[in-house]
């Protein structure tokens, strides 16, 4: 029983608390991109970074663990980066409030997307698996770009409101939103209807032995739920790598994980997911979530 | 007497309406950004 539906005074509160988040967040998205990404990017790195060193340490460690390789200088220059990343992000997030579909296709471009038709022509299901890399909320324009469902497999957030804005930005472009606890249900009714489902799969899974992987060098519980998924529903795995672009766009890019889930032995499809996310981050370290404590239990 | 004549020097003075739209601003961008971060890390800190 949802206690906000039941009480008319609660329910006054939700709707004045999500409009009082939401018609701000909705203005700040309509300033011109020169403002928002510009003089605001640059005082939200400066807030951030400078004066409220937000989870600094979270990310300063996280850093120095995963690239040991690197000097306290360069680990430096990869944590202003992140910063200025995370400023932005957040940014071209409050943008997807009021942004058009087609505005929005342009800022995002897909690579390998030939690779999915054929899948799909094929009437295979898709599982996507990603990371906190990039702006992953960018990808809620993909069902504007693919001819079949996509659907964003998410872990409910605990505040109804933050619940709210997250399911608008998503749904905006026709992403369907599916809960993490009953996406094996929701999958296997749909069998045989191809679509794709998206998993952001590096989050802390909790402490579990089967699912312990050498990690960016450090030992790591992977979210093996993906795995699962594919397996029960026999569905084609896919890697979503996501690239800055110089002119502030984003490169989406599809790679094969497997299309015989099945086939596979245990644990494979994770740490091939794994593997390929290690690269990505490699690559370009400063657009991953360092300020996630995704190490906060030793394992 | 005196505050009510430092109120009406103060709201008669455009900057002051200027400095305190700044401010309030800032703070309600604050708060944006800081639901909006919370919103980014929870369902990865479960």
């Amino acid at each position: 029983m949802n206690p906000v539906k039941n009480n008319p005074l609660k329910k006054a509160l939700y709707y004045l608390s999500f409009l009082s988040v939401y018609l701000p967040v909705y203005l700040l998205g309509l300033l011109p991109l020169s403002v928002s990404k510009g003089t605001l990017g640059k005082m939200l790195y400066f807030l951030s970074y400078r004066i409220f060193r937000y989870r600094y340490n979270v990310v300063l460690q996280n850093l120095s663990r995963a690239l040991p390789t690197k000097s306290y200088a360069e680990i430096q220059q990869i944590s202003k980066d992140f910063y200025r990343h995370l400023s932005l992000m957040i940014l071209e997030t409050t943008r997807l409030f009021s942004i058009s579909s087609s505005s929005l296709l342009k800022k995002v471009t897909l690579s390998n997307v030939e690779m999915v038709m054929d899948y799909y022509e094929q009437k295979r299901n898709i599982i996507a698996v990603l990371g906190h890399y990039g702006n992953w909320e960018y990808l809620n324009i993909l069902p504007a770009y693919l001819p079949f469902n996509v659907n964003a497999i998410y872990k409910p957030l605990s505040n109804p409101v933050m619940g709210k804005l997250i399911h608008h930005i998503r749904g905006r472009f026709g992403m369907r939103l599916i809960p993490a606890n009953q996406a094996l249900r929701y999958l296997l009714k749909q069998k045989d209807q191809p679509q794709m489902s998206l998993f952001i799969a590096d989050q802390f899974p909790g402490i579990n032995e089967d699912t312990k992987f050498d990690f960016l060098h450090q030992s790591t519980n992977m979210f093996n739920g993906a795995e699962k998924l594919s397996i029960a529903t026999d569905a084609v795995v896919v890697y979503i790598d996501i690239k800055r672009k110089p002119d502030n766009c984003w490169e989406v890019g599809f790679s094969l994980i497997t299309d015989a889930a099945k086939q596979t032995e245990e644990q494979q499809i994770t740490r091939c997911f794994a593997d390929k996310l290690q690269e990505t981050i490699k690559a370009h370290p400063a657009y991953w979530l360092w300020s996630h404590k995704r190490w906060k239990v030793a394992v | 007497m005196v505050r009510l004549k430092i109120m009406t020097a103060l709201t008669s003075n455009p900057y002051f309406w200027l400095v305190s739209f700044v401010l309030i601003a800032t703070v309600l961008f604050v708060v944006l950004i800081a639901y909006f971060l919370k919103i980014i890390h929870e369902p990865c800190e479960e």
